[in-house]
This record gives structure tokens, sequence and C-alpha cells, in this order.
């Protein structure tokens, strides 16, 4: 039989059959729409932190974690303090490779914040020094000024607000100057964030570290007893001045900290190596879990495809006898299953493409703006490419059984 | 399923000439259908020969009988065999696909074929559109496409009315007049009687081989 024939015939077959067509590819549809939508979120999720990384300036930072102490130093474990003011003050006046340490203690409470008869709640108050503003990029000031060492000296009760909050407390913008009570103490407005379009960021709101300190966390009680001001600090951030010399500012700084915390291992440092890790195991980890899902979605269509083209190859069992004892070879009746399948394992990846695009659009409007999924065409022709071969592979078996079909025995079927 | 071996057929020797027309005559489970398979290279058998137009197709693979089946045999069924999604013209020219013959032939012969049998003005109709005996009509060309060396009929008339029956008859005896060598499996002996030569088969035997017009049909 000629190929152009057997097309002709397996779209007239699949024409005859429209909705058991479409729920025979189904499966292939569904399958090719989440593999298309997974590669889509996780290029998307890829991009981004490549975005962040580069943005943020990861590359030479180095970020002081706490860190579990390990067993064999449990029992040294209270001589140390923690990561504190005091590991700050060492790495500025020794540590030489080091050019910014950026200090910070977040509120882990919700504050409201009240200006006149607005009223907003504020979640993750920080407490910052100068330093903070040349430590993180994504930090740019829209108006006013930052926190300065002056503030820091005095306890000044100043405030810098994100642009969310900043609009819903001064709707007008005139922020500058005001007061506003944060749990019933009033600070000033000295600056407004600019407006980046990610939440996160600007829900961000910053007032003076020693302020933070002076103001709310001056007592420490714990079941009930007061265990004296909490001093410890929830980041240490820092910036090494010379890419080329990170080795030795890393060592540097940890024979710094290593001093300030008695030799006390409760302290970590997440660096560049850390990051590209951390991205990569996550993205390793979303196109694993999403790999499978789509795999077995598209298994699934395979077997649906067997199943289904079982069962009509079973009602054409008398037409595969007639065509048999005009003349056609066993090989002519497994193309003609095949192109049929074929066709219609295109028709699955064809409309799997579509779904999956509309399945990245709708995630698009979903995310917002913190990862924004990106088709690239060369996945989707992966995702349609694999449709086709699962769809063919789901072919094959009745195929195979229709051309081995007896003529005598398929003539007779009822 | 016991052991024991049934000869569905046995000692046969049979000769067709071209250009002949008769008819394989006998009761249900005689064994006509299995002669039948074998003679239409449906099937092998166990032992012996069967040479068609000097071709070997005793042990031929599945292959090779679907090319013999192609080039050599016309079938014509009692129930037309038609497929029903196809139109008539189609229906025609699907041996010729399998034949590997290109459209504008496929077409030229189709219509030469539809015209032996008078129905080159239903090319476009589906089978359902026609009357059981357009339908076998239309079979019958679909068998004649080829220039097949045999005509194969089983039971050609046993779906049909004894009046179409009739004019089917009366096409066999036409095209065995232009030459063509037609082989008419039947357990009825007046439509076995329309033909010169009838083979009687009897559990699995040749019963009789009478040549001539039969003394029944009164010709």
């Amino acid at each position: 039989m000629m190929p152009l024939h057997g097309i002709i015939e397996g779209i007239r077959e699949i024409l005859s059959h429209k909705f058991r067509s479409l729920l025979t590819v189904s499966g292939v549809v569904l399958g090719v729409a989440s593999l298309m939508a997974m590669f889509a979120m996780i290029e998307g999720m890829t991009a981004a932190m490549r975005r962040d990384f580069v943005r943020f300036g990861f590359a030479e930072r180095v970020t002081v974690d706490r860190a579990e102490v390990p067993p064999e130093q449990l029992a040294m474990k209270d001589l140390s303090r923690g990561r504190t003011y005091e590991d700050v003050t060492a790495l500025r006046d020794h540590a030489s490779l080091v050019t910014v340490v950026s200090p910070s203690k977040q509120l882990n409470r919700v504050v409201s914040a009240i200006h006149g008869n607005r009223r907003t709640q504020i979640f993750g108050l920080t407490g910052v020094e100068d330093e903070f503003l040349l430590m993180d990029n994504w930090n740019e000031l829209g108006r006013g000024r930052f926190i300065t060492d002056l503030d820091l000296e005095n306890h000044n009760r100043v405030i810098v607000l994100g642009s969310i909050h900043a609009g819903s407390l001064f709707p007008a913008g005139d922020s500058m100057g005001k007061k506003v009570r944060l749990d019933g103490i009033e600070f000033t407005v000295v600056g407004v964030l600019k407006k980046t379009g990610n939440r996160w960021l600007d829900n961000r709101t910053y007032i003076p570290l020693s302020t933070m300190f002076g103001t709310f966390y001056n007592a420490n009680i714990q079941a009930g007893v007061d265990q004296g001001p909490d001093v410890t600090l929830d980041e240490i951030q820092v910036r090494v001045g010379n890419f080329d010399n990170f080795k030795e500012a890393l060592e540097q700084i940890r024979t710094l900290l290593d001093a300030t915390h008695r030799g006390v291992q409760d302290y970590g440092l997440r660096t560049r190596e850390d990051w590209f890790a951390n991205i990569e195991s996550h993205v390793m980890g979303a196109r694993l879990s999403g790999g499978m899902i789509a795999v077995v979605c598209l298994l699934a269509g395979a077997v649906g495809i067997t199943n289904i083209m079982l069962a009509s190859i079973k009602e054409r069992t008398r037409e595969i006898g007639v065509r048999r004892a005009i003349g056609a070879r066993p090989w002519d009746i497994f193309s003609q299953i095949v192109i049929e399948v074929f066709l219609l394992a295109v028709l699955g990846g064809v409309l799997g493409v579509a779904a999956g695009w509309g399945l990245v659009e709708f995630l698009e409007f979903m995310a917002g703006d913190v990862t924004v999924p990106i088709i690239r065409i060369d996945q989707v022709l992966i995702s349609l490419a694999s449709g086709m071969v699962v769809g063919l592979g789901g072919g094959f078996i009745p195929a195979f059984r229709a051309s081995q079909l007896e003529p005598i025995e398929a003539l007779r079927y009822e | 399923m016991g052991t024991q071996e049934v000869r569905a057929l046995d000692g046969i020797t049979l000769d067709i000439h071209q250009g002949e027309y008769a008819a394989i005559v006998g009761p249900s489970g005689s064994g006509k259908s299995t002669l039948m398979h074998l003679l239409g290279c449906l099937d092998t058998p166990t032992s012996g020969t069967i040479t068609i137009d000097g071709v070997d197709a005793s042990q031929a693979t599945a292959t090779r009988l679907s090319r013999i089946r192609n080039e050599k045999i016309g079938f014509v069924f009692q129930t037309f065999n038609l497929l029903p999604k196809l139109n008539v013209q189609e229906n025609v020219e699907l041996p010729l696909v399998y034949a590997g013959v290109g459209s504008a032939e496929r077409r030229r012969k189709a219509q030469a074929a539809l015209d032996a049998v008078g129905l080159s003005d239903r090319m476009k109709h589906r089978p359902n559109e026609l009357s059981g005996g357009q339908n076998q009509r239309v079979a019958i060309a679909r068998a004649l496409v080829n220039d097949p060396k045999l005509l194969l009929a089983d039971e050609p008339t046993g779906a049909l009315d004894s009046n179409t029956g009739e004019q089917i008859m009366r096409l066999f005896r036409e095209l065995s007049a232009k030459g063509n060598t037609v082989l008419i499996v039947t357990h009825d002996p007046d439509i076995a009687n329309e033909t010169n030569r009838r083979i009687h088969i009897r559990d699995g035997r040749i019963h009789a081989d009478e040549t001539g017009p039969s003394a029944k049909a009164g010709a």
C-alpha cells in the first residue's frame, strides 16, 4: 500500500469516529501538555533565580548563617552566644579583605502601623544599618533617605517604608516627615523605597538596627522569666572586596568568627557555590518530579491508545479479513494501523501543545511576576516528539496483532 | 482439544483449466469451504501441492500468498464484503492499491470493471446506498479489476432473492463466455447446474466430477 493512500485512509478512519479519536489521544494530550507546562515552569524558575543571582550580587556575597552545633560540641554550645554584634565589630575591624558587613534583625511578629485613621499590618519589620543599602542591590530609595549612622548612634525612631505600606498609609504620597505609630511607638518616616513590582520586596520596612534592639528586643521573656536583652542577629551579610581573594576572605572570616564564637561551630558561611548548588538542586528536583508526572501521563496515554486501538481492530476484524483476501500483505495491514495511530499521535501532540500553551498562560497569570514560565521552542518540539513516540509505541501492539490475523478467521468474524 | 486428526480434505486431485466455468458442490461440512480456501490461497495444505498459473502456492509465506491472491485470484463472497466506508469506485480500486498501481490507472481499470458489471454510473455511491444485487455486482467488479486467473465465488447468490440471484448467475456466464475462469462454490445443486462442470465433494473427497451442461438444466 502506498503511504499517501494510508494517510488518506487513516484521516478518514479518524474522522469517522471523531469523539472516539479524541478519547484515544486524550492521554497523549495531557502528557504533552503537562510536559510542556513543566518545561516552561522550570525554565521560568531557573531564569528567575539566575536573574536574581546576578542582580543581587550574590557572587561576592557571603552570608553568615546559623548552623546546628555538631554533636561533639554540644557540651560547649553555651560558650557561644550565637551571631551577635560582636561578630560584626570583629569583621569590620579585622577582616581586611571584607568591604561591607551588614547585620540585620527582623521582628518575627506582625505589628500594626497607624497614621491618623489609616492602618496597615507590617510583617518582617527589619532593623538594619546604613551599610545595608550597599549590600542589597534591590533596595533603591524612591524618596527621602535611608537609615544613617547618626540614626544608629542616637537610636532614632525613624522608618523607611516599602512602597506598599507607604501607599496604604499615605495615599496622597505626602509621607515624608510624618509620624507612624508602630505598636503605639512613634516613628518618623524618612524614606520610601522604590516600587519593584515584587510584592515581597515592596512590603519590606526598615528601622535602625539599634532602635530595633532598644525598642523591640529589650526583653527576652522565656517561660515567664526575662533572660535580658536579646542580642542575637538574624543575618550577617558580608561582601568581599575582590572576588579573586574570595577563598582567603572566607578564611579570614572563619578565623575571626571562630574567635568570637569561642570555637563553637554554630555558624556557617553561605557562598555563591552554595547558591549555585541550591539553584541546581531546585531545578533538578523540579525537573525530576515534573518529568515523572509527565512520563506517567504519557504512559497512561500509550496504554489508552493501545486499549482503544485493540478494540477498534477487533471491530474491524472482518474488514481486515477482506483486505487480506484481496491482496493486502500483513505489512500493508501493519503499516495502515501504524499510520493511523501516528496520525492520532500527531493530533494528540498538536492538541497537547495547544493545551500546554493554554496551561502556561494560566500559570503565568497565576504566578504574577515571581516566576514567569518561559516557553522554549525546542522544549515544545521535545514535548510534541515524545507525545508522538509514545503514541506510536502504543499503536505497535494493535498493529502487529491486526497484521497477524488469519484471513479465513477474520472473514468468518461476525 | 483431542489429539485425533481430522482431515477436512483427503486425497483430492483436481485440475481447473483456463476458461472453465465450474462449480464445487457439496453439503455443509463436506469440506468444500476448505477446498475453496486452498484454491483461493487463503490457506496452505498440510501436505500436497497447489499450483496456480504455474506458481506453487503450497508452502508460500503469508506475504507471498497475499501477492498470489492479489495478482491471480478474484474473490466474490456470499455477503459481498464491501468496505462500507469506501464508495463503489474505491472498493473496486482497493486490490489495485495493494498491487501498487497509480491512481489514474486505478481509476481507468475500476471504470472498465464497473462497465463490465453494468454499474459505471454508481461510482460515487456508498455500498449502503445500493441494493444487494448491485452490491454483489460491485464485489464482482472488484474481483475482476486485477484481471485474475481465477474468479472464485463463494455462495454468490446466497444472500440474494432468486430473481437477483439469477441475474448474478447470468453475469457469471457472460464473464465466462468472455474467457474468464469462474469457479462457484455452492451447496445448491440448481446453482451448480448452471455451470459447465460440477465437482461434487462429500466427506472431504471428490465424489463425482461431471462435465457438460447439466441434464436437469435442460440446456
